[in-house]
């Protein structure tokens, strides 16, 4: 039996269609997979590849949270503990970073929500304001410089570092890793689970709320 | 200023871009004639550029180091340690422990509260009615050897009068006459108490309505007992005579303090203090507050 030309034309497109479906779903397959699946079975230096690939962005993210480096490396240290003690409950639904910085963005949460009920953050405010009058320097910048020179600037670092440390958990940690580590707006839906017009909306607060506080120091 | 709100929701949007181009030009007119939204809006932009500006912080060198060390160092996990692991480190800020701790502190406080709780002391009211007992019949037993048959006390309700003693090995019933001074049981009343809902002072322990005075002459003693009233500070509230048996009843409020001068008053005057016993509290229910007792007084003529 001879196919006709409409048959074999048929056939041609679907396995195109194929090759072009498998090729979108290859871009979302999870790079660490393999790397998981060998920590699970217990091979160390498959995990500690994945620790060199995250734990500069691990402790960025942790720094952002408590804005300081010594609780910062606490904090990624606690991190990676819980990941690796965790990685058999870890089903693969996700990418494996997107449970990473799930684990880090709750661990950091919870770790700033423990300091700020501590006034924790408060007495650095204080202690570095103090720093800073007896060296003579000036707390709030020059605004006369131009942007960028302004935006460098140690003490605008310290002025908008305070300003995230005063915002309440939620909209800290969206702020982080959206304008701070530069998450899309799909990780970001992903890794805290909201809907990603919820997380847009809650962005928005979060940016009023840091303006608000720029505007209050720095006008 | 609609507008202006509805341009300050969407700051977002325009900033990155995200608006079809019909809104962002009726944003760009908006922000054109609206110095206060094109103010707002450069702060906004400035907000965004000052938090993506933030310098980028590296790790300490030994990081690594430390993290594998960390890593592998710790035992492996297992099932149970892992529960109470997430449990505890679920929130940094420990409630969890504290709620617990303070649920097993609460536990114990309220164990050892119900253990010398009043309503158990209520259950072990014959024991107490006898210690408080013991001590009126001390206190009796020094009076009544004070005015021992043969002494001079002339009070006409001495005469002839016998004074009771608890059967308590703490009291001194060491007098010339028989005495008999019985502890009543408070079960009834106490279980009155309980039933409705009173809850009993220090006062009550004291057994209200447990006294009788046996005395050859009921008016008499009955008159006595009125005269030292006063001087106790205390009120007759009750007087209920009995007739055909020749008993009468007597409700008097005092000081709980005055109890002891009281009943040492009664042996001082010669009467017989006895448990009443439960077959004459139940017509009467004392109340107490902190301060005062009503008590319940028969008196009964001397076999």
């Amino acid at each position: 039996m001879i196919a006709s030309p409409e048959t074999i034309l048929g056939c041609l497109c679907l396995n195109i269609v194929s090759l072009v479906l498998s090729s979108v779903t290859k871009t979302g397959i999870d790079d660490d997979e393999d790397l998981v699946r060998r920590s699970v079975q217990g091979e160390r230096e498959a995990f500690d590849v994945l620790v060199e690939k995250y734990y500069k962005k691990i402790y960025s993210l942790c720094y952002r949270f408590v804005g300081d480096s010594e609780e910062a490396g606490d904090l990624t240290q606690e991190i990676f503990t819980a990941a690796y003690q965790n990685l058999k409950k870890f089903r693969g639904d996700a990418k494996f970073s997107t449970w990473l910085f799930q684990i880090a963005t709750n661990r950091g949460k919870n770790k700033f929500k423990y300091l700020k009920r501590r006034g924790y953050f408060a007495g650095r405010v204080h202690s570095e304001n103090d720093d800073d009058r007896d060296s003579g320097q000036r707390i709030i910048p020059d605004t006369s410089t131009n942007p960028e020179t302004l935006l460098a600037s140690h003490q605008m670092q310290k002025i908008v570092q305070d300003a995230i440390n005063e915002l309440d958990p939620d909209h800290k940690e969206i702020v982080i890793l959206r304008d701070i580590e530069g998450f899309s707006y799909e990780e970001i839906a992903k890794i805290l689970n909201l809907p990603e017009g919820t997380t847009k909306s809650r962005l928005h607060r979060a940016r009023m709320v840091v303006k608000e506080k720029l505007k209050k120091v720095l006008s | 200023m609609k507008e202006c709100e509805r341009i300050s929701d969407l700051f977002g949007e325009l900033h990155e871009g995200r608006v079809d181009s019909h809104f962002k030009k009726l944003a760009t007119e908006h922000l054109d004639t609206c110095t206060c939204c094109r103010e707002e809006f450069k702060w906004y932009g400035f907000t965004v550029q000052a938090l993506g500006n933030l310098e980028k912080v590296s790790p300490p060198a030994d990081m690594m180091v430390r993290l594998r060390a960390g890593l592998y160092d710790s035992s492996p996990s297992s099932p149970v340690r892992d529960f109470f692991r997430t449990l505890f480190s679920s929130s940094p800020s420990m409630p969890l422990p504290v709620g617990l701790a303070a649920l097993t502190a609460i536990v114990v406080v309220g164990f050892v509260i119900y253990n010398n709780s009043p309503l158990d002391l209520l259950s072990t009211g014959v024991a107490m009615t006898a210690v408080q007992g013991s001590s009126v019949a001390s206190s009796a037993g020094i009076q009544a050897k004070r005015v021992a048959p043969g002494g001079t006390h002339t009070d006409p309700i001495a005469q002839g009068t016998t004074v009771s003693s608890l059967p308590n090995p703490a009291s001194s019933p060491s007098l010339g006459t028989p005495s008999r001074l019985l502890a009543s049981t408070p079960s009834t009343w106490s279980h009155n108490l309980m039933t409705s809902g009173y809850f009993p002072t220090v006062a009550d322990t004291i057994g209200a309505d447990n006294l009788t005075v046996e005395s050859p002459s009921v008016d008499q003693a009955v008159e006595s007992l009125k005269r030292i009233l006063p001087n106790i500070r205390g009120r007759l509230v009750l007087e209920k005579p009995r007739p055909g048996i020749g008993e009468r009843m007597l409700g008097v409020v005092i000081p709980s303090s005055a109890y002891g001068s009281l009943t040492t008053e009664l042996v001082n005057h010669g009467a017989v203090a006895a448990g009443a016993g439960t077959e004459v509290s139940a017509p009467t229910q004392s109340k107490t507050d902190a301060d005062k007792v009503i008590l319940y007084i028969r008196f009964v003529q001397a076999q």
